[in-house]
């Protein structure tokens, strides 16, 4: 056990952990077992380095203990955090004579009672990489790129950064506490055609991947913990994960005392400008939010928001791909909508948001945000 | 000191926090007041209307854990009203809008209830508790656990049947006649002579078939193995004692039945069948009257197939539950209370422990709401 700070809660350390159904999450999570499997070729492991990251930039409202969860049976320490990767998208499209390589990795910083098998609270942390290469990967070129999600690559930070950055500012929930989280996710036909076919392979995933970009979006930017998206995980709101030494937990979350729903009514991209050299398009998405609390119906937010993201294309290119130029607007979106939540003001509300009473709206939801700190 | 005691007190909440404790339930409640004479609502209002809704979420979880729990908040209302913060250990305000243009003020919360409060209030009202111990009516029970030990399945037993009517009919007919004459006159003769023929045929024939049949299906037939419940006599003897019952194993009532009372002939009977013959129940009744214990609680808790549970790949049975409790004080025993059928089911790493898990949850919830029953029905 590291040495405890006098008067510190401590909160145990149980690890990364796969959420989902136990029997496939070697199909479902194929990349990341991968490379777990080449960290242990060399005597380390993803947990490990988790572990090392930690201890560099400990917590400042918590001390965080490394001993094995198990081992905590009949303590008086109840609350538990681990780094639950709930969704791994890897897709390789051919593309003119290039492979398209997307990686999309979901996870959370999850807080939870190690007795009472409950949420208490959960920091949504997202990871994206797009890439182009003239062949299929191979698996040690794979291995490169998600050791990229994992441990960053080029100044940005991985996963395992984030997740330190999460902990490092997150706080302890208390029994006033009330939670948040994105309940219902709606995407309209025209945004689905626009999306890669691993994004729809199964259903639910877009739905959990939108959720997933303004769930982290709000969380990095306010501060506040989000549940995470419940259809996409759960099956009835237990969500089941298992950790590196094989032990499954089977959490139950808490049900949300305010709800955001999610509507991608469009994606279209509109030609800006041509010239000889090439062409420049604006990739628009348009979304309705609402947010609410169900019991009252009161409603604190909802209008609709647009944002546009400009691609230049060169004269020169056979091919285009729209899908990432998509997702930049999608999540520049969030993150714009997010920091002015956040309390920063932005010119790009005005002409964005629809409704004409969006200030007061969004210092409702502000209130509502740090009610959910 | 009693500085040092409250903080104590409140670190203990922070630290364990409420929700998810088997005594700790979570609730939410809203509710609306409306105020006349002044222009927004005053702190009197808010505060009423704080209450309604800390109540409407008391009442929410009596409703959601049903009828006979319901009925039971129904009598201790005006008790739990009174003395609210003796049942809510903490109350989060969600949203609240004052609306000065229609004079109403809305309140959601959301509390933590102290369950073991709520039923230790509703312990202290119901009749049993109100009754001195000598007064009480002794309580004994017989709750066997069960598990398929051999299902014979019995083909279906088809019969057909195939009628096939014939007819054929044939007429032939044939008709020939002739005539010939000669006259013969003075050195003249003349001769003539006709004939017909007429001839007729007919045939028909049919053929109708008639098929039916019938299939029988008969069900399948099941023998029980019983499964040792040393541990469910240990939950229904806590509940029932908890909630102000005399509780008599019925191990020990039995030699005092003048033989008539007999945990054998009850497993014996639940071995290959879903009920008590009716032999059984009549010495069951007589035999209690014998020993002077009215009340008899008595059912089965059926343990379904093993089945790994795909989400956590544990171990996991399903147990479904029956029960009742018969008054056999009168001449002919009535059902006081009555449970079931319904399904629980338990997780775990083994066999055994999933099993165990399940039968526990099902004993504890049925014997819960039996006593909720009873309680309702002013049992003494």
């Amino acid at each position: 056990m590291s040495p405890a700070r006098a008067g510190a809660a401590q909160v145990a350390f149980a690890g990364l952990a796969y959420s989902g159904d136990f029997r496939s999450i070697e199909a479902r999570f194929p990349n990341s077992r991968r490379f777990e499997e080449s960290l242990k070729r060399t005597n380390s492991s993803i947990n490990e380095l988790i572990v090392k990251s930690l201890k560099e930039s400990p917590p400042k409202h918590f001390d965080l203990v490394f001993d094995n969860l198990l081992s905590l049976k009949g303590n008086d320490q109840v609350i538990a955090v681990a780094l639950v990767i709930t969704e791994e998208t890897v897709s390789s499209e051919g593309f003119g004579q290039f492979r398209k390589l997307f990686i999309q990795f979901s996870g959370q910083a999850m807080f939870f009672d190690f007795k009472s098998m409950t949420v208490l609270r959960a920091y949504p942390i997202t990871f994206a990489y797009i890439d182009a290469i003239d062949r299929e990967s191979t698996d040690s070129e794979m291995n490169a790129r998600i050791s990229a999600v994992y441990f960053g690559a080029k100044g940005k930070p991985g996963i395992v950064a984030r997740f330190t950055e999460q902990l490092s500012k997150a706080s302890l929930p208390t029994p006033a506490s009330r939670y948040i989280q994105v309940a219902r996710v709606h995407l309209s036909p025209q945004t689905l055609e626009a999306l890669p076919d691993k994004l729809k392979s199964s259903q639910g995933t877009a739905a959990t991947w939108v959720a997933d970009y303004l769930s982290e979006a709000l969380s990095s930017k306010t501060g506040v913990p989000i549940l995470p998206y419940a259809k996409g995980y759960t099956i009835g709101n237990i969500l089941s994960m298992r950790i590196a030494d094989g032990t499954v937990f089977e959490l139950k979350l808490p049900k949300p005392d305010y709800e955001l729903s999610i509507d991608v009514t469009d994606m279209k991209k509109v030609l800006y400008g041509n010239t000889p050299a090439g062409a420049s398009y604006i990739y628009g998405v348009y979304v309705s939010l609402t947010l609410e609390e169900p019991l009252s119906g009161r409603v604190y937010l909802r209008s609709n928001f647009k944002n546009g993201e400009v691609k230049v294309v060169p004269a020169s290119q056979e091919h285009v791909d729209d899908f990432p130029a998509y997702t930049d607007s999608l999540r520049g979106l969030f993150t714009k909508l997010s920091t002015i939540v956040a309390g920063a003001s932005n010119a790009w509300l005005k002409a964005s948001a629809a409704a004409p009473d969006i200030e007061k709206q969004l210092s409702d939801t502000r209130e509502v945000l740090r009610l959910c700190k | 000191m009693q500085v040092m005691i409250r903080i104590g007190v409140i670190l203990a909440i922070i630290m364990w926090p409420a929700y998810g404790q088997a005594q700790v339930q979570q609730a939410k409640g809203k509710a609306s007041v409306t105020y006349e004479g002044t222009a927004t609502a005053t702190p009197e209002v808010k505060a009423k209307a704080l209450r309604d809704a800390q109540v409407k979420a008391i009442e929410f979880h009596y409703a959601e854990a049903g009828e006979a729990e319901a009925a039971t908040f129904d009598g201790i209302r005006d008790k739990i009203v009174l003395n609210l913060d003796r049942f809510i250990l903490d109350s989060t305000t969600l949203n609240e809008e004052d609306r000065p243009d229609i004079r109403q003020y809305t309140v959601v919360v959301r509390v933590t209830l102290n369950v073991a409060n709520l039923r230790n209030a509703v312990k202290s009202a119901s009749t049993v508790t109100s009754t001195a111990p000598s007064d009480k009516s002794a309580l004994t029970f017989l709750f066997v656990s069960r598990q398929t030990a051999s299902v014979k399945v019995y083909d279906a037993r088809v019969y057909q049947r195939t009628d096939r009517n014939m007819t054929d009919d044939q007429t032939t007919s044939a008709k020939q006649k002739g005539s010939e004459g000669e006259v013969i006159g003075k050195a003249r003769m003349s001769t003539d002579g006709s004939s017909s023929s007429r001839s007729a045929r007919g045939e028909s024939s049919s053929v109708s078939t008639e098929s039916g049949g019938s299939t029988v299906l008969k069900a399948n037939e099941s023998t029980w193995r019983l499964v040792p419940s040393s541990n469910l006599n240990q939950v229904f003897t806590r509940i029932f004692t908890t909630a102000g019952f005399r509780v008599a194993e019925a191990a020990y009532v039995e030699p005092l039945s003048g033989g008539k009372l007999s945990v054998a002939a009850v497993e014996e009977d639940y071995k290959s069948g879903n009920d008590l013959k009716s032999i059984t129940l009549q010495n069951i009744a007589g035999g209690l009257r014998n020993a002077g214990v009215p009340y008899l609680a008595f059912g089965t808790l059926d343990v379904g197939v093993l089945d790994k549970d795909p989400a956590s790949g544990l171990w996991r049975v399903a147990v479904t539950v029956n029960a009742k409790i018969l008054n056999v004080a009168s001449a002919i025993p009535e059902n006081v209370a009555a449970v079931g059928p319904v399904q629980y089911s338990g997780v775990g790493p083994s066999e055994d422990e999933a099993r165990t898990n399940a039968l526990k949850l099902a004993a504890d919830s049925a014997a819960r709401e039996l006593v909720s029953q009873v309680t309702n029905a002013k049992l003494r």
